[in-house]
């Protein structure tokens, strides 16, 4: 990704140059305020933090928010949870687009076309709540994990970037001088196709991952035993717990809860974001690369 | 015969992979199709979807007749134009500006910064933005003071609602989608940009004669997917941005739904909403690929 | 599906009067009725003989301990010989649990906690009969319930559906703080401090309003004072009392010889927002009351910044609850002196069978004894000794450890019963209200007592032909009246848009709305 146009220095050139810096310095500046606003938040007194003392930098520095979400039973065991799913899901959800993304990059298998459609229209149609989930009750998933990972296992989005990768990064030469080495189409996918995609599953597996660590609709709907619950539900309970409280008799006893959650409210975003900002960096490498093939169109 | 024969055995190992996610669309997105009846039905749990009275097109004809009907309508698909009039070009415009930087370190910076809001959740977008918007010590405030605007507050006004939805929006994704235009950037032809050089073109030049262009087939793909869902706004983000001052802008096709069908059990209703609304997605999608092909030869299919 | 409890709990001697009671009960237990195969006994502890297995479905609010481990349904089942399977659900996501709970009819024996409204009882129950019709298991085996109804009917008629049947038991709250949703508070101490009189009329209201927002009463040197306080906009609608605009069926409609009436384009209606906007534009009034933003309320009213303010309950300023004090609400425009916000005392939707249930006569036994004064103590106070003692008065008071608990008040009681969250099927008297109430707020409540409307209507449910169209309109009505409302407090729009903004409603139904009530009060009555 070097930028190295040219070594002649125009005057022009260097008025660009710094145009360039002082542009790009301003994004980074609008991006980081607010992100340093939670951290200072997190680190602050949240009386402080509701009454909006606090900018950039801590006030009132405390870190008994923290103290109190490592203390918090809820918030370990959703985090325990998230982390199953997380992995567990995204071992599925990659294994599922990969063995349908492969064949379809086929551009010469019979039915191709007819096959792309009927997934495409799925992005766009779909049976709704009820039937879904009568469906996950009578398949036995209801309340299970099985309900997290497998009724949403593949997102057509993914699989149709997945498929374009394959299009577009693997030379058809591989796959002829494989076929005369008496490679069939099945073994070639674990024997030649994934050693050369290793761009195309980092893509996967961070937009996978994300998406499944970030979930909650579905536990919300198919999850009724709280010890199955993802962090994300007991997050929300605590960050939306001023918001959806419905007023009369509810509001007993809720003074004391809202208090804890408005004290934890900002660290345990911070603690809830920090495994997905460190993924990022470890498949950086490959993402890149696995996007753009993913995405153009040859 | 034979020939039909040998090209099914050539595929059956590729058949045999593609049958398990087939299997699995079948079973989690075609068998629940049925349900779609019940947007025609006035649906009673006892008698179960199939045998459940139908009622034609009441629930359509209850939608449009509903107050708000345009007004939800229009806040939708305008909430999303705009959206995608601001969020489109944004990651366009700041993977160019990345690729211009010429110190390395500063560009891997300014990169990895940008993609980090990201990984944020919804949640705290949203009671960011109400800190921010108060009218006494928010930051917008803040800043608007020095440039001498009267204290506003942004949250409670229905026409800033859609600003600060796109804006904070642009704000998240910003950096993270550009990702895909700065990978499609790096793969650009140097000797192009080099012989560019020779022919005296500007930087500023380079950019639009080589770099935009030699992007252009991913630009194009990622907006038609982009229009295939003008119609649906990020149903969360909405719902908790709302109050009530600002609902006649920011009541939009998804909260209603969630608000009518599934918090209040009016099933049928809501089915109905959903499936008019999936209907023109889907109709967009199809134009847009349609003319795409016609005018850029790109297509999705 | 069925269990029976493997071990049986070590009998403690236990010497409250309440196990006397049921002992004796025992003893003089009468004929046993079979049904559905179990025995039960009509009459006194344990209700069957055989252990019966029932399973519950219903919301545990985040107070609650997880229902197998609470005390007062442990000891319950104990006494009871009835075992019940819980499928307790989070109060996140509830709501949406339930609707495709009905939407799959697959159903539990009891629903608990399950707050089933009047849309849910005329859709579940009137219209596709997934809950059974309790009448007359209620005469047969509920005889404190069916005492309560005799004793006050309109607390019966509360509880009928649109076909005149009950569907579901409610909770029943005859404490004085029970009959009214919010409270009026005003800030004696910032009064003290500026040598004033609790105000009676609304022009006095406004002086001291003035002189809160204007002498820093609470001394600090800075001008941090809101001097009115309201919690969202929707309570607006609650609080016209002093301009004749009742709260009837907890809307915003006035009840008069049975004529309902929805007062939302009446004079009297724009004169209470003209002088809430007067507030408001005075920066009286909470400027940010209208952004349902209850984590800024609660910090407000913690930090002592109102002057008056309006809550149901003094939980969340318990910290400065003292400087705080009910006072008599104030007098119109018309010399009128009358508190809206009342309530009938009945919750509906608290507990409910399916028509699957494999037990009903056993259920509703099991849910009548909450009615005694008896059950109704062992529900919000758990054991005399264990958990409570009872002060001088006569008044029970729970042990400092509960009390004073170092998880908090509420987290130690919603170990022992489901006080925390509320909507049990029970009956709360003055006696039993002090689990929820402080003394300040009984006091609060008691001024205001005597303002009550004479007779209080709940919403009466309306036909399952009619249920589409009440959704429909209120959905928009709602929607529309809180904007327009608002905008008119805090002066988004003039007054002159009070003609458009009628004939905006009339558009949306709210005549139709009102006749479709009407006919379904007619029709309990």
């Amino acid at each position: 990704m070097k930028g190295k146009h040219t070594k002649r220095a125009f005057s022009g050139d260097r008025m660009f140059d710094m145009g360039v810096t002082v542009l790009a310095a301003c994004v980074v500046g609008i991006v980081l305020v607010p992100l340093l606003f939670v951290l200072a938040a997190s680190f602050s007194d949240p009386d402080l933090v509701v009454r909006g003392k606090v900018l950039l930098f801590p006030k009132g520095f405390t870190l008994k928010a923290y103290q109190m979400v490592f203390e918090n039973k809820d918030i370990w065991k959703g985090f325990r949870n998230t982390c199953f799913y997380t992995v567990a899901g995204t071992a599925i959800s990659v294994a599922l687009t990969v063995l349908a993304a492969y064949p379809l990059s086929k551009k010469d298998l019979p039915g191709r076309n007819i096959l792309m459609m009927l997934i495409l229209f799925t992005m766009y149609f779909s049976g709704g709540m009820i039937p879904t989930y009568l469906l996950v009750k009578d398949l036995g998933m209801y309340d299970t994990v099985w309900a997290l990972l497998i009724p949403a296992a593949i997102s057509t989005y993914n699989l149709i970037v997945a498929k374009t990768f394959f299009e577009n990064s693997i030379p058809t030469e591989v796959y002829e001088s494989a076929r005369l080495d008496g490679c069939n189409n099945l073994a070639m996918l674990p024997k030649i196709v994934l050693p050369l995609s290793k761009a195309i599953l980092a893509v996967l597996v961070l937009y996978y991952a994300v998406g499944i660590w970030n979930a909650y609709f579905d536990a919300l709907i198919y999850l009724r035993n709280s010890d199955l619950h993802p962090l994300q539900i007991i997050l929300r309970n605590i960050l939306l717990l001023g918001q959806t409280e419905q007023m009369g008799t509810n509001d007993v006893g809720m003074a004391e809860k809202i208090k804890m959650a408005e004290a934890i409210k900002y660290s345990a975003i911070v603690i809830s974001s920090i495994p997905m900002l460190i993924l990022y960096p470890f498949v950086q490498k490959y993402f890149v690369k696995g996007v753009m093939i993913g995405a153009i169109k040859g | 015969m034979k020939k039909k024969y040998k090209k099914i055995r050539k595929y059956a190992g590729l058949y045999i992979m593609l049958a398990i996610p087939f299997l699995w669309y079948i079973i989690f997105k075609y068998i629940p199709m049925y349900g779609l009846q019940i947007a025609f039905k006035r649906f009673n749990p006892t008698l179960g979807i199939t045998k459940s009275p139908w009622v034609g097109l009441t629930y359509f004809k209850q939608f449009f007749d509903s107050y708000y009907f345009g007004n939800i309508l229009w806040n939708t698909v305008s909430l999303s134009l705009f959206t995608m009039l601001v969020g489109f070009p944004m990651p366009i415009i700041l993977a160019l500006l990345i690729n211009e930087i010429k110190n390395t370190k500063f560009q891997k910076v300014v990169q990895n910064i940008t993609y980090m809001p990201n990984f944020l959740s919804v949640v705290v977008i949203v009671s960011m933005l109400t800190l921010f918007s108060n009218r006494d010590y928010g930051l917008f405030n803040k800043i608007g003071a020095l440039f001498g605007a009267a204290p506003v507050d942004f949250m409670a006004k229905p026409a800033w609602f859609q600003p600060l939805y796109v804006f904070s929006n642009v704000w998240q994704y910003m950096g993270f989608n550009a990702i895909i235009y700065i990978a499609a950037l790096a793969s650009v032809d140097q000797e192009l940009y080099e012989a560019a050089s020779i022919d005296g073109a500007s930087r500023m030049q380079k950019i639009i004669h080589i770099s935009l262009p030699c992007i252009m087939g991913t630009i194009i793909i990622m907006f038609i997917m982009r229009i295939g869902s003008l119609m649906s706004v990020g149903f969360e983000k909405v719902y908790l941005m709302q109050n009530s001052v600002t609902l006649s802008a920011s009541e939009v096709i998804s909260t209603f739904i969630y608000k009518n069908g599934i918090q209040k059990g009016q099933f049928s209703y809501s089915t109905a909403v959903g499936l008019f609304n999936s209907v023109i997605n889907f109709t967009l999608l199809m134009l847009a690929n349609f003319v795409s092909k016609k005018a850029t030869k790109t297509s999705l299919w | 599906m069925k269990k029976s409890i493997s071990k049986k709990k070590e009998r403690k001697a236990w010497t409250t009067v309440l196990c006397t009671a049921i002992s004796v009960a025992m003893l003089s237990g009468s004929l046993p009725v079979r049904a559905d195969g179990n025995e039960i006994n009509k009459e006194g502890f344990p209700i069957s003989d055989e252990t019966i297995t029932m399973t519950v479905y219903g919301q545990r609010d985040q107070n609650q301990a997880e229902w197998k481990d609470m005390f007062f349904l442990q000891k319950y089942e104990e006494m009871t010989n009835i075992h019940l399977d819980y499928q307790e659900v989070p109060a996140d996501g509830f709501s949406e649990n339930k609707q495709l709970l009905f939407a799959s009819n697959e159903l539990p024996d009891i629903f608990l906690r399950a707050s089933l409204n009047a849309n849910e009882v005329s859709m579940y129950g009137v219209g596709s009969g997934q809950l059974m019709i309790l009448d007359d298991l209620i005469a047969e085996y509920a005889p404190n319930l069916t005492k309560i109804f005799e004793e006050n009917p309109s607390m019966k008629q509360a509880c009928m559906s649109a076909d005149g049947h009950i569907y579901t038991i409610p909770f029943i709250d005859m404490s004085a703080t029970g009959k009214m949703d919010f409270k009026q508070w005003i800030n004696t101490k910032w009064l003290e401090n500026l040598n004033l009189e609790i105000p009676t009329t609304l022009d006095e209201f406004k002086e001291v309003l003035i002189a809160f927002r204007d002498q820093d009463p609470n001394g600090n040197g800075e001008n941090d004072e809101i001097p009115m306080g309201i919690r969202e906009p929707s309570s607006v609608y609650a609080l016209g009392g002093s301009f004749g605009l009742q709260h009837q069926m907890r809307d915003t409609y006035n009840i008069d010889d049975g004529k309902i009436h929805n007062w939302l384009c009446d004079d009297e209606f724009k004169n209470y927002l003209i002088w809430l906007n007067d507030l408001y534009s005075e920066k009286l009034l909470w400027q940010d009351y209208y952004k349902n933003d209850r984590p800024v309320w609660r910090a407000n009213l913690s930090g002592e910044l109102f002057g008056a303010m309006y809550m149901p309950y003094s939980d969340v300023f318990l910290n400065c609850e003292e400087d705080y004090s009910g006072y008599e609400p104030l007098i119109g425009p018309t010399g009128e002196k009358f508190w809206a916000d009342g309530k009938s005392g009945v919750e509906t939707g608290t507990f409910a069978l399916s028509n699957t249930c494999s037990n009903p006569e056993a259920a509703i036994r099991w849910v009548d004894y909450f009615f005694s004064e008896e059950g109704g103590l062992f529900f919000a106070f758990g054991e005399e000794g264990t958990h409570y003692t009872f002060n001088e008065e006569g008044i029970p008071v729970f042990n400092d450890e509960i009390l004073n608990a170092e998880e908090g008040f509420m987290t130690a009681l919603g170990k022992i019963n489901m006080v925390p969250g509320g909507g049990f099927p029970c009956l709360r008297t003055d006696e039993t209200s002090g689990v929820v109430a402080s003394e300040r707020t009984q006091e609060a409540s008691k001024i205001l007592e005597p303002y009550l409307p004479n007779v209080y209507y709940d919403k009466p449910a309306v036909s399952t032909e009619n249920m589409d169209r009440v959704v429909a309109i209120e959905q928009d009505l709602n929607t529309y009246r809180d904007e327009a409302v608002t905008k008119f407090i805090i002066g988004e729009w003039d007054f002159d848009m009070w003609d458009e903004y009628c004939a905006t409603l009339e558009q949306i139904g709210i005549r139709d709305l009102e006749e479709i009530y009407q006919e379904a009060l007619d029709a309990i009555k």
